[in-house]
């Protein structure tokens, strides 16, 4: 089972370049830091970042060559309500290459389920995004992700896991909604109390009211850091 | 700069990995347990169906755990390093409780806390070997210590908080202790 989801992350992205509407491909590493200041209060850090290297327009030929796209810098202040509920605030400055940077403003709430043998999470996120030279882009958004140890039947420190969510948005700005769909599937190793690193696929579709379809495939790996 | 911080986020975690294992449950093959384990299993449990193999290491101690359907109840039976029997869990709903129990339990929680909700509830079984398999055999509880591990959230005015309890058959707390459950930031943002 391992070595099958192995070679799933490693040839998937292999196979969606080979595709007719691939548009970027890429790699996006992200950091995030925690840390409790008080008793049901804590303070969260993140830095997660794009970079091309592929561009691809359908009808034209692949445009391979590294490029950053952009970096985005989150703080979020959070509040546990009871072990299963959470409420957070925070704020993330863009800095986008080609466009001005931005400013975002992110609430959320996420909820807890655990089962026999999984972990189910929710989230709920409001966000407004301001720009010097566009109107404000009002989103909302729901995720629903899944953790399952795959050394036994709880997830242990030094064990691997694996995580799937899927996340969908919806935006507005100047009266034009959007879509947005992102899946992820991520292998993870606990390798700690306080570490988690996982490395997978983040597939993000969007533009479906329009003719240019858009399809992002990100290979993402992430660095969870809770002190 | 960009270019700096996107090689650093690659190669740091990459460095970190190979941390040492503070306690592990993970999954083995039946062959690798002891056959002492294996025997009293296949005595006590004649006919059940497929069973899942644990070993569990929790500073420096060793025991295997075999999780199994019995009569449509999920079973765990856990077994010292050498094999050796330690204790059988059943797990239980609270509608499946005897009522004086339930009762108990109920007029417990409402009397500590303000809001309160079950999550697992465990019958524990421990004894000799030959008096828990008497037990299975025979519903003989001669030699038996019966305990409930219940896992339960509950809310006073000071905090909310998830909490593992050990209760008599009479539904009395013998112990309890909080439960804290692994970082979930990985789900959540």
């Amino acid at each position: 089972m391992r070595i099958w989801v192995c070679f799933l992350l490693l040839f998937l992205p292999f196979e969606l370049i080979s595709q007719e509407r691939v548009s970027n491909f890429g790699l996006f590493p992200e950091l995030q830091v925690g840390f409790k200041v008080a008793e049901n209060l804590n303070i969260k850090g993140k830095i997660e970042s794009q970079h091309g290297m592929l561009d691809r327009t359908e009808g034209s030929v692949p445009d391979w060559g590294y490029y950053h796209n952009q970096t985005d810098f989150q703080g979020f202040f959070g509040r546990s309500l009871n072990p299963f509920v959470a409420l957070a605030g925070g704020y993330q400055y863009r800095v986008e290459t080609g466009s001005k940077n931005s400013h975002r403003s992110i609430q959320q709430i996420s909820f807890l389920q655990r089962k026999d043998t999984y972990k189910i999470g929710h989230r709920v996120r409001t966000d407004q995004t301001f720009s010097p030279d566009d109107a404000i882009e009002f989103r909302v958004r729901y995720r629903i992700s899944f953790e399952v140890p795959l050394e036994g039947q709880s997830l242990d420190p030094g064990e691997i896991y694996l995580v799937f969510s899927d996340e969908l948005l919806y935006s507005i700005q100047s009266g034009e909604s959007a879509l947005e769909n992102r899946f992820v599937a991520s292998l993870g190793h606990y390798s700690t109390k306080k570490q988690k690193f996982q490395a997978g696929i983040d597939y993000r579709t969007d533009r479906f009211f329009n003719s240019a379809l858009r399809q992002r495939t990100w290979f993402k790996f992430g660095w969870y850091l809770s002190l | 700069m960009l270019r700096i911080l996107f090689f650093i986020l690659i190669f740091i975690p990459l460095t970190t990995f190979g941390q040492v294992k503070e306690e592990k449950e993970y999954r083995v093959k039946a062959a690798e347990v002891p056959s002492l384990a294996r025997d009293w299993l296949k005595d006590a449990f004649e006919g059940r169906k497929k069973v899942k193999w644990f070993r569990e290491e929790t500073s420096g101690k060793a025991s295997y755990e075999a999780k199994f359907l019995w009569e449509k109840e999920s079973i765990s039976v856990e077994f010292d390093r050498d094999g050796m029997v330690e204790d059988i869990e059943i797990q239980k709903e609270f509608g499946d409780l005897p009522e004086e129990l339930t009762s108990a339990l109920r007029s417990f929680f409402n009397q500590e806390y303000q809001n309160w909700r079950i999550e697992k509830i465990q019958l524990q079984y421990s004894g000799s070997p030959d008096d828990l398999e008497d037990l299975v055999d025979e519903d003989e509880a001669e030699g038996i210590l019966a305990r409930y591990e219940i896992e339960f959230y509950g809310e006073t005015a000071e905090d909310k908080n998830l909490w593992e309890g050990i209760f008599d058959p009479q539904g009395k707390m013998l112990s309890k202790r909080k439960v804290i459950l692994p970082s979930t930031d990985n789900l959540f943002f």
